[in-house]
């Protein structure tokens, strides 16, 4: 790799096309003579000529001095030396210049893009390149957008799980909504089912589901009145579902280090409350997921495989950092509390890329404004949407298998079997993006819409890991998470800023 | 990759202007600086019939030609301007080789892009292709658009045909080894 790289950049040090930029000029004007000619040429009117190197034009041009050749018209050599001679005794100067080729321009600018996009991957170590899952566009306001990622924390066939994520800008244009499913990293994807689910949103409101998967119809969806954390107000960032989040920088000298974000609400609807939470990681998940990876070098594929062998414990010990990095906590105010709150649920979804909106219901309450803290893993978390809504009673939510799929345009018949038949998977490559078609009742405008998809991917080791194999570092990892994370926590920081930037530059699509 | 680079070069090769000159006749920008030659010309007569060889002098009316046979043999050639169609001057080699060896480092140097060289391997293809090609037209000067006594800079008699030498008696270029 690092050969790669120094070799485009010898193309740029290497490129040697030019052009040839010939000049003449009369005896009269010899004073105008261009000084960046290495060469002077006399051209006499006998035909014979003078080539002169280290030449000069001296009293305003009317003298001639260098050390060169006099040549016949045959260009034989008659004479060589020191040369003085007046500019009126010369029919005509020639000077030549060379210039670098315009074709050098078009290389060297080839050559940087090539070394940049080179130096983007060795100088993150590939560690920050996209990956996270199948990844799911949906049909919005505005067209299409990144509505999904699907059973991020599938990292291997043992850990093959049912992620359900609801699709909060979904806009189907008829009964037939199409999904568009892709693959756009360095992933080797196995797709057991991805179905839709559909619950028809009460009058004014919408369907949210908790992270036990329960649907409840919402009403009186709203935003908080106060929002505070570290760095103060953070109100404008929480209190609409506007591409805006509210973010934070992880901790310098331990990455499990937590925060809190307290929120307060001055309008409270009557009955049983829930807080909807639409959030998404940072890439610190990614990150440390990469770098497992890279301790593991040539021991991944076992370790992986000791997952599948190894039973609960093996998963367990696997899930161990997850645990220490934790979910968002969501606590109110309780008296009979260590601190004066009480956990009373939590919620939080492994992706980077796109946003998962839970909701956690709420013990009754009677004080106003209500007070709700979140409590997260400084820097790891992402909150876009957070809310307060009056619940209705749970409901059975339909379920509908795909219709049709389509491969590059095209019927796929095979696909579509794979992704109803949950015994035979789909599997995907980088590259591939299945169109997956849903339909819908006729009400499907006043339906919310939902994906369930169960599956694994199978992230592909880069070679510029394997150098940084180190078994015992990847053990800390299992063994003592909290010292590898605040081992890590150096090596993060100082890919941190510019983290993002990378990623979505690094995305994978044909 | 290796299908690639024979690609590039393959299709950098077809896409170059030619000359008709003997190897070695043309040379290098930096070379030709310094050496004190006409260029090569390839003219086609009105009458059907071309003539090449190495500029020895132009004016508005003539043009002196020291044309080189197969066998060596020299064939001066003065000709009146009235009676050529059109024209090419090439003034030295244009280094397309440097560019094609540039390109062919180029869609290497993609190795270092992982994946992504799916697309940066075509786009130094068609960019290396593009460059080589414009670089081989850089040394050509054609008439028409231009007129015959714009080409004199390249002759090796600029200052025009000197009086008192003979075409005929011209030595022409020697052949570099």
């Amino acid at each position: 790799m690092r050969l790669a790289v120094a070799l485009s950049a010898s193309v740029v040090a290497l490129a040697c096309a030019h052009r040839l930029e010939r000049s003449l000029v009369t005896p009269r004007n010899a004073a105008t003579l261009d000084a960046k000619s290495p060469y002077l040429k006399a051209h006499l009117r006998s035909g014979y000529v003078y080539v002169l190197a280290d030449w000069h034009a001296d009293s305003g041009g009317a003298l001639i001095r260098g050390r060169g050749v006099l040549l016949d018209p045959n260009r034989a050599v008659v004479d060589s030396g020191q040369f003085r001679f007046p500019a009126d005794s010369v029919a005509l100067f020639e000077t030549n210049v060379v210039r670098s080729a315009g074709a050098n321009t078009a290389i060297a600018v080839m050559a940087g893009v090539t070394a940049t996009i080179g130096a983007i991957c060795l100088l993150s170590d590939s560690k920050t390149c996209f990956g996270s899952c199948p990844t799911i566009y949906a049909p919005d306001s505005t067209g299409e957008s990144l509505q999904a990622e699907a059973f991020s924390a599938s990292i291997a066939p043992a850990l093959e799980a049912t992620d359900l994520d609801m699709l909060y800008r979904a806009r189907p244009r008829s009964r037939n909504v199409v999904l568009r499913v892709t693959n756009e990293a360095l992933e080797t994807h196995v797709i057991r089912f991805a179905g839709v689910i559909a619950v028809p949103r009460p009058a004014g409101g919408r369907v949210f589901v908790t992270p036990d998967g329960v649907f409840y119809p919402a009403t009186s969806v709203t935003a908080p009145t106060r929002c505070s954390g570290a760095e103060g107000d953070c109100l404008a960032a929480v209190q609409r579902f506007d591409h805006v989040e509210r973010t934070s920088f992880a901790d310098s000298t331990d990455l499990a280090a937590r925060e809190t974000v307290d929120l307060e609400f001055d309008q409270l609807p009557e009955g049983q409350l829930g807080l909807v939470v639409a959030s998404r990681q940072s890439l610190m998940t990614t990150f440390l997921i990469y770098q497992s990876l890279a301790y593991l070098g040539t021991q991944a594929t076992t370790w992986l495989a000791s997952l599948e062998t190894g039973g609960p414990a093996a998963r367990g010990f696997a899930g161990e950092l997850g645990r220490v990095l934790g979910k968002i906590e969501v606590l109110v105010p309780d008296s009979a509390g260590a601190d004066g709150w009480r956990v009373v649920g939590t919620v939080g979804e492994i992706g980077p890329i796109a946003v998962d909106t839970k909701m956690v219901p709420l013990p009754p309450t009677s004080g106003k404004p209500l007070r709700v803290r979140l409590r997260l893993t400084k820097g790891l978390w992402r909150l876009e949407y957070l809310a307060i809504a009056k619940l209705g009673d749970p409901v059975e939510p339909l379920r509908f298998q795909p219709a049709k799929v389509r491969y590059a345009g095209r019927a796929d018949a095979d696909a579509l079997q794979a992704l109803r038949d949950r015994t035979h998977p789909l599997v995907t490559l980088p590259g591939d993006a299945y169109e997956v078609e849903y339909r819908l009742p006729s009400d499907y405008a006043h339906m919310e819409l939902f994906l369930e998809a169960r599956g694994y991917y199978l992230e592909w080791l880069r070679r510029e890991w394997l150098p940084e194999e180190n078994l015992a570092a990847a053990a800390q990892f299992v063994l003592q998470p909290r010292a590898a994370l605040r081992a890590l926590a150096p090596a993060y920081k100082r890919q941190e800023a510019g983290m993002e930037r990378i990623f979505w530059n690094s995305r994978y699509a044909r | 990759m290796r299908g690639s680079l024979g690609v590039a070069l393959g299709v950098l090769l077809t896409a170059c202007a030619g000359n008709t000159s003997p190897p070695g006749f043309l040379v290098g920008p930096r070379i030709a600086q310094s050496q004190a030659y006409g260029g090569w010309v390839e003219l086609r007569v009105a009458n059907g019939t071309s003539v090449d060889g190495e500029m020895i002098a132009v004016t508005a009316d003539s043009v002196w030609v020291l044309g080189v046979g197969r066998e060596g043999a020299v064939a001066p050639v003065v000709l009146p301007v009235a009676s050529i169609r059109e024209g090419k001057l090439t003034i030295n080699d244009a280094e397309v080789g440097n560019v094609a060896g540039m390109t062919a480092l180029g869609v290497l140097s993609t190795i270092s892009n992982g994946l992504v060289l799916i697309l940066t391997a075509p786009v130094w293809i068609i960019v290396g292709t593009a460059a080589g090609s414009a670089q081989s037209y850089t040394p050509q000067r054609r008439v028409p658009p231009l007129r015959w006594a714009e080409l004199n800079a390249s002759a090796r008699f600029p200052q025009g045909m000197p009086s008192g030498v003979s075409l005929a008696q011209l030595r022409p270029k020697p052949r570099r080894r």
